[in-house]
């Protein structure tokens, strides 16, 4: 089993890789269907799978749109980015790396580039969390998702998850400066 | 006892305006329980960020006789408010061992250490978990685990009793009594720490009102209205 993940895992890689290098659009639209697709299955949960993907998707969008108002062509960059995020975090979610983590030796560049997996894993985690507090408050706060205020809220929320964000990062940084990071 | 921290006008703030620690002195000996209180906002947590060199103040501090530096901060643990901010391994043994690993312990010698120091705690059986499977009240004991993994001389806790239940308080409550090593504990929690510390310091908007034995300030029913803390 683990060395099917490892194989699959591996295989998502490159996949990844692939995607960015390829500029037929048939290509990226059917690595597009193939990702979201391995998403749901990786996931096991449709509806949970695609609404974790919704922030890609959105900026995505935001880059396409922002493309189309600078008067500059519409490139595949977006569709692009969005297929490296759905293949990369299928292969971030298939490979057993937490495991191979306690193989290596401290000092080593493996350890030192699983380490870095797990700060960027945790503080995923981290800013998940904070967003979720962020958006109920939010639905608690407003009468209708829609209503007036809606979009005023939403971005003071966007805000204010930034400003949390920073916080969180500032403190994680110093325990992990005390914890021997920097020696 | 030797006096391990020592402190003499502590003075910072994050603006020019409005510092919000004015020259705050007070010194902490070997083995000593102290706690600094204070309301929401009396900076207790900016203290703690400055003893520790993580923010630059004016005024002198001195750990084990010196300015803090990576020499004198190996022998200093601390647990954060947030034991999220601490513990990110896929595993508790692998959280507690990284701090002894990163001071170039060797891997064996940190696990049997890690698994030690776990075992005191209580939380051996949860050693292969990763600390975002555990109860709040277990990832405070796990960061103390952490913390003390590297034989610390002086332990300081950021308001530790904040968020968990009265049988959590009680276990960390044991936990810390039994520490023979000098221990700054910040927090509000009056009960909690009328137990623990042998000395309180009030602080009020940056300054030290009040610094005394933790009964006689805890009978001042005036001065703990005054700063706020009931």
């Amino acid at each position: 089993m683990k060395i099917l993940r490892w194989v699959g895992g591996l295989g998502l890689l490159v996949t990844t890789v692939a995607v960015i290098i390829v500029n037929r659009p048939s290509w990226i639209v059917a690595a597009l269907v193939l990702g979201f697709v391995l998403r749901a299955a990786i996931w096991r949960n449709l509806s949970a799978s695609l609404r974790s993907a919704l922030p890609m998707v959105l900026f995505a969008v935001v880059l396409m749109l922002m493309q189309w108002l600078a008067g500059v062509p519409v490139t595949s960059l977006a569709a692009k980015a969005l297929a490296v995020f759905l293949f990369s975090t299928a292969a971030f979610r298939l490979l057993p790396w937490t495991a191979a983590f306690a193989t290596t030796r401290p000092g080593t560049t493996l350890h030192g580039f699983f380490l870095y997996l797990l700060f960027v894993r945790h503080f995923v985690i981290i800013l998940q969390s904070e967003a979720s507090r962020v958006l109920h408050a939010r639905a608690l706060c407003i009468a209708c998702p829609y209503g007036r205020g809606a979009l005023a809220s939403l971005v003071w929320g966007l805000v204010s998850l930034f400003s949390r964000s920073l916080v969180r990062a500032e403190r994680f940084y110093a325990a992990q400066l005390l914890r021997g990071f920097a020696e | 006892m030797r006096t391990v921290l020592e402190v003499r006008g502590l003075t910072f703030g994050y603006d020019s305006v409005e510092p919000c620690l004015h020259d705050v002195s007070f010194s902490v000996d070997g083995g000593e329980c102290v706690g600094i209180v204070g309301a929401n906002g009396a900076g207790k947590s900016t203290l703690l960020w400055c003893l520790l060199g993580l923010l630059k103040a004016k005024g002198a501090v001195r750990l084990f006789g010196e300015k803090p530096s990576r020499r004198s901060l190996a022998r200093v643990g601390v647990v954060f408010q947030n034991p999220e901010d601490q513990l990110f391994m896929p595993t508790l043994l692998q959280d507690v061992t990284l701090p002894l690993l990163n001071r170039g312990a060797a891997a064996e010698a940190a696990a049997v250490r890690a698994q030690a120091v776990l075992g005191t705690l209580g939380l051996e059986h949860l050693a292969g978990r990763a600390a975002t499977r555990l109860s709040l009240g277990e990832r405070k004991r796990a960061s103390i685990a952490a913390a003390l993994a590297g034989a610390p001389e002086i332990i300081f806790l950021d308001e530790p009793t904040a968020e968990l239940d009265g049988r959590s308080v009680r276990q960390l409550t044991r936990v810390l009594a039994e520490l023979p090593i000098a221990r700054v504990i910040t927090g509000h929690h009056l009960d909690f720490l009328g137990r623990l510390a042998g000395r309180l310091l009030v602080l009020s908007q940056g300054r030290i009102i009040a610094e005394g034995p933790t009964q006689q300030i805890l009978s001042e029913t005036g001065l703990l209205e005054s700063a706020g803390l009931i």
